[in-house]
């Protein structure tokens, strides 16, 4: 379909819209919503690089202000509907492909340079941190997929944060990004463990499937560089023609997606799985991240943030009991972080104590899957779900602006004492 | 080209005939003074050195040049001009330290310049001497650390080529301090190796050979002795047996396959008349130790300790093979590895080394200077891998080769590090494998199948 001809929808759209108001919803065309989709998504990085938020909250806010016009419209009386087929299988995709990202984003092997002491003080620091964010939410009787929720974090915003103010390669950078990974893989895992725990002797099952599942396919892909290298070179050989890499890499997500479903276990945890094991076999993962980069990040991923988005608004926010639960998830998020960092003087300094619990409050992948995998499990509803989306995006708003003011008095101090850790 | 003070005292010591372009006109006049009894066949010719006619209208066919003028700009120029007419060798002095990769792209051998005793160092380029051109490793521990070069106080007529330092070819200069982990390059045109080595080993003992250590716990670490005696014998360095309690038959065994000539230490419970025939009484030191004693960590970091520059390796025999090996079940051989704090060496290989592939991180540096010095002693060929954000450690390991005349092949890979490697090590043959334990770019759990599955001998490096 032309640009133009798209146009001529979009008027003709609109002129129905005009004449169907306060009769029956009238359904987009799904290549406009598309285009209303792309249009945003190319405006959402100025938009966020000029208030200097993180792209994918720009996204989501935009997300957000489509949904609450849709609302208000509705509010009037003029029904506007923008689910589609399509944009729904694009969109899954692009969370397919965000926790297949995020699972890539990891590296374990940081984790090696640790004592023994740390790597329990870590240990306690994340248990805790799940405990307390646990608790308030089952005392109030709420789901206790959303206290796991809360008790995650998100890399994916902590480590521009730090990487922005330079001190990613620090002793806290070091400590901080280590605490978020975990907290972010914990959260997902615990998500799908806990949706996946109504099935009884099939959640045991489960359990000794997945990491057995995984060494296997650990060791077969291991084999298959030691036996295979020729062709595994071509697979990860960014210059070849025939983008094998870009292939089997897509390949190998949708298998992990279609295994995780079958074992039982939440699908898009196969995807992170998947990212998890190829970050895990290929180390240097420059070359493969550099060709599927393009398409998530600039395609499938901002289709998934801005269509969420569509189903939020801000007018429900103007229900007190909303506004409660919102300020409740933030206050609760940075306790849970505050309490264990504190207790077990986890950085050098105080200020440094308070600044990490602040930067490890910015919680927005594991809201949104988190908010994915409660919907289609029945546990949240939309209006819970719209609240925990816009606390992911507050959050990652709100506790990087603390953090930096934190921060930004002791930065001066800190990077004079602090040596460079490169481990 | 330039016939400055430099230039003025090399051609006193040449022993080729040689033709010598310089551009000032009384200068040339006052070398013809200086150099009129040289028995050696020489023409000084007026001209300047960076211009194509000048040099071409030297008459004669050249095999190497030296180009000693001020200016980086113009020693470039005089470069490209002598690769036009086909000379074969050009070293040349760089007078900015950030324009040596430009110069060493252009195949030209370098030096910094000012560095002192020039003279010296551009005569042990001409005519190599191994025992001449030293690579020194500052270790934790070398009472150099923290001391000036002016402080050193290196023997006259030692004069230190480059130090690199982290990313970096730092310039010598007297006021640069020594820093742990710089590998340094040192000419001397003298045998004064030994006063090196004592100024930057602790022990400050005056010792010119490595330690090859060599545990003896099985009847197959026998299988590693032919490799050992060739690296002994190549390296000029000491085996040290390393015997647990009840092993001391196994070195009775061994002494027979061990030449003469090698000399060698011996850490055991047992008592050096236990051992030894009378006949055969080669030991240099019997280190006698109780049963607690001998425990190959605290044996390697006693070594380590010394700060000793010279290359020290411990060598094991390789694991028996098995199609079904498992990377994720750790090893006594995979601990040994992964916790010791000198390199280890998996012995697989039954002759000298030919060719020896290594992966070059942003970080090598010990890596490149073992390899160096393996390479130096054996004849071997050195195959780096190398992606394109590390070039810069491609420059130094050829900047290295160069003085030591050392072959390097620089095989840039665009891909996956741990697959291009394997890719290469299966494809092609190698004799020896040098890779960095625990580094993040390579798959560890490939690097130990390296080490109990491949065919050749592998050294880790920690």
């Amino acid at each position: 379909m032309t640009f133009l001809s798209i146009l001529m929808e979009a008027g003709l759209a609109m002129m129905d819209i005009s004449r169907s108001i306060g009769g029956p919803s009238r359904t987009v065309d799904p290549f406009l919503i598309l285009g209303l989709v792309a249009v945003l998504a190319f405006i959402a990085p100025f938009f966020s690089r000029a208030l200097k938020l993180p792209i994918v909250v720009g996204e989501i806010l935009f997300g957000v202000l489509v949904g609450t016009a849709i609302h208000g419209l509705d509010l009037a009386g003029v029904h506007i509907d923008l689910s589609s087929d399509m944009l729904e299988i694009l969109s899954t995709l692009g969370f397919i492909t965000l926790m297949f990202m995020i699972g890539m984003e990891n590296d374990f092997d940081q984790l090696r340079s640790l004592s023994r002491k740390e790597k329990y003080a870590i240990l306690l620091v994340i248990s805790a941190n799940f405990m307390i964010a646990v608790v308030p939410f089952l005392i109030l009787g709420l789901p206790l997929i959303i206290g796991l929720i809360i008790g995650g974090a998100s890399i994916a915003v902590v480590m521009p944060v730090l990487r922005e103010m330079g001190i990613q390669r620090t002793g806290f950078g070091f400590k901080i990004i280590l605490l978020a990974q975990i907290a972010d893989i914990a959260a997902i895992f615990l998500l799908s463990f806990s949706v996946a725990s109504e099935g009884g002797m099939r959640t045991v099952f489960t359990l000794i499937s997945l990491p057995v599942i995984f060494i296997l396919l650990f060791w077969f892909m291991d084999m298959l560089i030691w036996y295979k290298p020729k062709f595994m070179s071509k697979i990860t050989n960014p210059s070849d023609q025939s983008e094998l890499g870009v292939r089997s890499t897509l390949a190998a997500i949708i298998i992990f997606y279609g295994l995780a479903q079958f074992i039982g276990l939440e699908a898009v945890l196969g995807a992170f799985l998947c990212g998890i094991l190829f970050s895990a076999i290929f180390k240097e993962k420059g070359p493969m991240l550099s060709k599927f980069m393009p398409i998530g990040y600039g395609f499938l991923i901002p289709i998934f943030f801005i269509y969420q988005g569509f189903n939020i608004s801000i007018i429900d926010l103007f229900d007190p009991a909303a506004l409660a639960l919102l300020i409740l998830f933030i206050s609760v998020q940075l306790i849970s972080k505050l309490i264990p960092i504190f207790a077990s003087r986890f950085f050098k300094h105080q200020w440094s104590n308070v600044g990490g619990s602040l930067l490890l409050g910015t919680n927005l992948s594991v809201v949104v899957a988190g908010v994915k995998i409660g919907e289609e499990a029945g546990i949240l509803d939309e209006k819970i779900s719209g609240i925990l989306i816009l606390y992911g995006v507050t959050s990652c708003i709100l506790f990087p602006l603390l953090f930096k003011r934190v921060f930004k008095k002791h930065l001066e101090n800190y990077m004079v004492h602090e040596p460079e850790n490169d481990q | 080209m330039g016939g400055g003070s430099v230039g003025g005292k090399l051609a006193l010591d040449l022993k080729d005939e040689f033709v010598l372009i310089e551009s000032d006109p009384s200068r040339v006049w006052e070398l013809r003074e200086v150099l009129k009894d040289n028995p050696i066949d020489h023409e000084i010719i007026h001209g300047d050195g960076s211009s194509f006619t000048a040099i071409s209208s030297a008459s004669g066919k050249f095999d190497a040049a030296v180009i000693l003028m001020n200016k980086d700009l113009e020693n470039l120029e005089a470069v490209a001009a002598l690769k036009k007419i086909g000379v074969s060798r050009i070293i040349a002095r760089v007078n900015r330290t950030e324009n040596m990769a430009r110069f060493i792209e252009q195949g030209a051998e370098v030096f910094n310049h000012p560095i002192g005793y020039e003279e010296g160092l551009i005569r042990t380029m001409l005519y190599p001497d191994k025992s001449h051109a030293l690579q020194i490793f500052v270790r934790e521990g070398s009472p150099a650390i923290g001391s000036t070069i002016h402080e050193l106080g290196l023997p006259s007529g030692a004069v230190i080529g480059s130090i690199f330092r982290g990313e970096r070819m730092m310039a010598p200069e007297p006021s640069l301090v020594i820093k742990n982990g710089d590998l340094i390059a040192i000419d001397t045109v003298g045998k004064r190796a030994k006063k090196i080595w004592k100024i930057f080993s602790r022990s400050g003992k005056v010792e010119s050979s490595g330690h090859l250590l060599f545990p003896l716990t099985r009847d197959r670490d026998l299988m590693a002795i032919k490799e050992i005696e060739i690296l002994a014998k190549k390296l000029g360095s000491k085996i040290v047996f390393i015997l647990p309690p009840g092993k001391e038959g196994l070195f009775i065994a061994a002494q027979g396959f061990i030449s003469k000539r090698i000399p060698f230490e011996v850490i055991s419970t047992a008592s050096e008349q236990e051992c030894i025939l009378e006949s055969d009484r080669r030991v240099v030191r019997w280190k006698r130790l109780d049963k607690k004693g001998i425990q190959m960590r605290s044996i390697m970091s006693e070594h380590m300790k010394d700060g000793s520059p010279h290359v020290d390796l411990m060598i094991v025999s390789s694991p028996k093979y098995s199609p079904f090996y498992l990377p994720f079940i750790s090893t006594n051989l995979d601990r040994m590895v992964e916790n010791a704090p000198m390199p280890i060496l998996i012995s697989r290989c039954q002759k000298p080394y030919r060719e020896i592939i290594m992966y070059l991180h942003n970080r090598s540096a010990f890596e490149i200077n073992l390899a160096i010095q393996i390479a130096r002693a054996t004849g071997a060929r050195i195959t780096a891998l190398i992606k394109a954000r590390n070039s810069k450690r491609a420059l130094y390991l050829q900047r290295f080769a160069q003085v030591y005349k050392v072959k390097v092949e620089i095989v840039k890979i665009v891909g996956n590090p741990t697959v291009e490697l394997i890719r290469e090590v299966k494809e092609n043959h190698y004799d020896l494998v040098i890779f960095k334990d625990g580094l993040r770019e390579l798959q560890m759990s490939q690097m130990r199948r390296l080490v109990h599955q491949w065919t050749g001998s592998v050294l880790v490096v920690p």
